[in-house]
């Protein structure tokens, strides 16, 4: 019964990831930090030359990929604040 | 999260966290659970991947002092403060999160594990087509000719026994890197690199469309220079060296194909079965329990390199520990695993003792009811093996020796009068308490194992190995057990078959496990890194009026909060007091280690100067520091403390002559019973040498302006989201794929 399958009428929603130019500052930074990583330049020359799968299992070589994903997880937990309605 | 005491490293990146908990658990793998401040993405880290992850703490007594801490020390100084309390891969995790009137809690929890565990995965199939099955062990060559596997039955065991050898080609199953290497893994610990080598040899064949690619290169690159499994591995030479000159030359059965591998080689006799009966029935001791095992393995298919490990240690009666505190030694080299006989009744270390000041709390039961006055292991030879005779149940091997006695006959008679199994004479010591009997069938390998014994035993002519062990484990009974000769298990006149000394030593050991069972102890204090799991562990109580007590160590667990506020738990069992270690006999240990570890004369660990020093010469040599004797920690008459200290003359030792006491403070006693730990700075350069990078700390980067960075993708996430005709344009990838990874 086509008709009751939304009450309120209508197609169900299009779908998309498109970014909406009407975002708040909030959605703008949760976007950024949702989806990028802030890498330190300090530290770049630190950092493993790749990923490669066989050398970080066989010759325990950092993954760098993994390592930026690190970097970005400890520079934002240790330099942002914690809002109450991010729990 | 920052509390800079503690440091933990995932994928060599410094992260903040908010609890560790490390868990080392005797005859287990060391695990880690680490809990971190929640992010989007955490979840998935442990993907089709194995993050390492490393903690360490900052050591004042070897690593840094607490001025150098703020004095502005160099990066290398400060690294080296820090030494490694854990290091692992990352197997698990967990994301809660509550929320009630109270506030809120959410936090991931990793859960990490030794990378050690990974001879777990490395089936025996990995290493050849040819060792698939049981019966398949040869294949033919290129050329038509045929080849026998190295992991054959008839004679992967007798190769183990060869151990390993400095001067072997690349080619041979005895091959180690270098001299350094053979003196660590001399003895028991070079039975499991033969295999390991073996196993290797059969992988390289890589005969006709078999491909031993997982062990050539993936398995064997990953434990000798990944995880260093060798280069970290050693025994304790004190023990093993004996082990590994007292070899005889291995005899072919009659008939038996000619292997030039093995025939007339020198093989080793592990600990458990030198019982000092005749050549010929050595051989089948040693020889005969190895291949049955080999034999009861599970199919190479699913069978692995770590459960053949286990097994084959477990039947030697070894240990493996994994330190998750591993050695730093003054050669630059790292021990992180000890293959070492079971102890549970000996010295503790030094870095094994709990001063007053470094427990708050500690609990010992001892359930007398629940101690056998003895135990009664039953021979079964009704298995249907051929020349076995008609012996039926009446055969039984019963421990204690005052059991024993009275069941012997007294005086006038001796041990293997003992052996009827209707005879239901009371023990000496059994008319103050009654009779609590444990009684269990004698397993299975010395059944099987005593048709072919009596039969090797009577074809040698009971020819016996007498020298100065034999000398000497033979006076160490006898000065227990004064006026008994008769009874002696190792005597001429004891009226028992040669062979048969395995069956009443293996009685006296399960009595010993019995009685240790039933006394258990734990305590909780100040976190404590320098403890190490699988050796015994002493407990001082410097209330006169109190007892101290010395027991084996089976567990310790390491609470860290990100508040600095930590603690360690230990475990224990055969917890005894040392008055009772003044004044009561060793329960039965080996008669070669009574004789090695110059116990032969007073068999017991308290005011014992012979053993004392021997016990020194044990540790030192693997662990840095000396035996802690009981004597020498508490005044057995006032029950007070002697004032002891610890000095950079005196090393990995105590000294009474200081003038201490540094226990009386909690810093003065980790001070005295302290050891060398692995720093950051250590396995850093190591890492450095290998062609690896380093750690990043915080540090390297906390005062980045956030003009200073650069900003990336996050493979976690879709990289492109556009979508056309209602679904995503960009491909899904597949599922066992890690997102951190290029293939």
């Amino acid at each position: 019964m086509e008709g009751r399958r939304y009450p309120e009428g209508g197609s169900p929603p299009s779908l998309s990831f498109s970014t909406d130019s009407k975002k708040s500052p909030s959605d703008l930074i949760n976007e950024k930090r949702r989806n990028y990583f802030i890498v330190p330049n300090s530290v770049s020359g630190q950092l493993a030359p790749n990923s490669s799968a066989r050398d970080c299992f066989i010759k325990r070589q950092y993954s760098r990929s993994f390592q930026e994903f690190m970097l970005n997880y400890a520079y934002t937990v240790v330099t942002s604040k914690v809002l109450s309605g991010e729990v | 999260m920052l509390y800079e005491d503690y440091r933990v490293y995932i994928e060599g990146i410094q992260v903040p966290f908010n609890s560790i908990r490390i868990s080392n658990v005797y005859q287990q793998n060391p695990t880690a659970d680490i809990s971190l401040p929640p992010f989007s993405g955490l979840q998935e880290i442990g993907r089709n991947y194995q993050p390492k992850v490393e903690i360490f703490f900052r050591d004042y007594n070897y690593g840094i002092t607490p001025n150098e801490t703020i004095s502005g020390a160099t990066r290398a100084t400060q690294q080296d403060g820090y030494k490694l309390i854990f290091s692992g891969i990352i197997g698990a995790m967990s994301d809660t999160k509550s929320i009630s009137s109270n506030g809120a809690q959410q936090q991931i929890t990793l859960q990490a594990v030794h990378p050690s565990r990974i001879l777990s995965d490395i089936l025996i199939r990995y290493s050849s087509q040819l060792v698939q099955g049981a019966l398949n062990e040869t294949d033919p060559t290129a050329t038509g000719a045929t080849t026998t596997a190295e992991f054959s039955r008839e004679t992967a065991m007798i190769k183990a026994l060869q151990g390993i050898s400095a001067t072997a080609g690349e080619d041979s199953h005895q091959n180690v890197a270098d001299a350094a290497e053979a003196l660590r893994l001399q003895g028991t610990p070079g039975m499991i690199r033969v295999l390991w080598n073996i196993l290797k040899l059969d992988a390289r064949r890589n005969i006709g469309s078999n491909d031993s690619e997982a062990m050539t290169d993936m398995f064997t690159p990953m434990v000798e220079d990944g995880i260093k499994f060798w280069k970290r591995m050693t025994g304790h030479p004190t023990i093993e060296s004996g082990i590994a000159t007292s070899t005889y030359n291995f005899k072919p059965e009659e008939n038996a194909k000619a292997n030039p591998d093995v025939d007339n080689k020198p093989t080793m006799i592990p600990l458990t079965y030198k019982t000092f009966v005749g050549e010929a029935a050595q051989k089948e001791l040693s020889v005969a329990a190895l291949q049955s095992l080999q034999a009861g393995m599970p199919s190479p298919e699913v069978g692995s390199y770590g459960q053949l490990v286990t097994m084959m240690l477990d039947l030697l009666e070894y240990d493996m520990i994994t330190l998750n505190s591993p050695v730093s030694r003054a050669d630059g080299s790292i021990i992180e695993y000890i293959t070492k006989p079971r102890l549970p009744y000996y010295y503790a270390p030094i870095c094994n003792v709990l001063l007053p000041n470094m427990y708050y709390s500690f609990n010992v039961q001892s359930m007398y009811s629940a101690t056998p006055t003895r135990t009664v292991n039953l021979a079964n030879p009704t298995a249907g093996l051929a020349g076995m005779g008609q012996m039926g149940p009446s055969i039984t091997y019963t421990s204690p020796h005052s059991v024993r006695f009275a069941r012997g006959g007294g005086a006038s008679g001796n041990l293997g009068s003992s052996r009827s199994s209707y005879n239901n004479k009371v023990g000496k010591y059994e008319w103050g308490q009654g009779i609590r009997a444990q009684v269990t069938q004698l397993p299975t390998k010395y059944n099987l194992m005593r048709g072919y014994l009596e039969e090797k035993d009577t074809e040698g002519g009971g020819t016996e190995i007498i020298g100065a062990e034999y000398n000497a484990a033979y006076q160490a009974w006898n000065t227990m057990y004064p006026g008994n000769p008769n009874y002696n298990p190792l005597g001429t006149n004891s009226g028992i078959a040669s062979f048969e000394r395995l069956n009443f030593l293996y009685a006296d050991q399960e009595f010993a496990q019995e009685t240790a069972k039933a006394r258990q102890g734990s305590a909780t204090g100040v976190f404590n890194p320098y403890a190490i799991v699988g050796y015994p562990m002493d407990i001082v109580d410097p209330v006169p009026s109190r007892d101290s007590y010395h027991g084996f160590c089976t567990s310790i667990t390491h609470d860290i909060s990100a508040d600095g506020m930590s603690s360690t738990t230990y475990g224990l069992t055969s917890v005894s007091t040392f008055a009772e270690l003044a004044k009561f006999n060793l329960p039965a240990i080996n008669p070669y280690l009574m004789a090695t570890f110059d116990l032969a004369e007073d068999p017991r660990i308290y005011g014992n100067t012979a053993g004392y020093i021997k016990a020194c010469q044990v540790y030192q040599e693997v662990l840095g520091v000396g035996a802690a004797e009981p004597a020498l920690l508490q005044d057995y008459n006032t029950g007070t403390m002697i004032p002891f200290t610890r000095t950079a003359d005196t090393g990995g030792h105590w000294t009474t002559d200081g003038e201490g006491p540094f226990y009386d403070t909690v810093q003065g006693s980790l001070m005295l019973v302290a050891r060398n730990i692995t720093s950051l700075y250590e396995l850093e350069q190591e890492r450095i040498a290998d062609g690896q990078t380093g750690y990043v700390d915080i540090d390297d980067w906390i005062y980045t302006d956030l003009t200073d960075v650069e900003y990336k993708r996050n493979p976690t996430r879709l990289t492109d989201t556009t979508t056309e005709g209602g679904k995503i344009v960009s491909a899904g990838i597949d599922a066992e794929s890690s997102p951190f990874l290029e293939y």
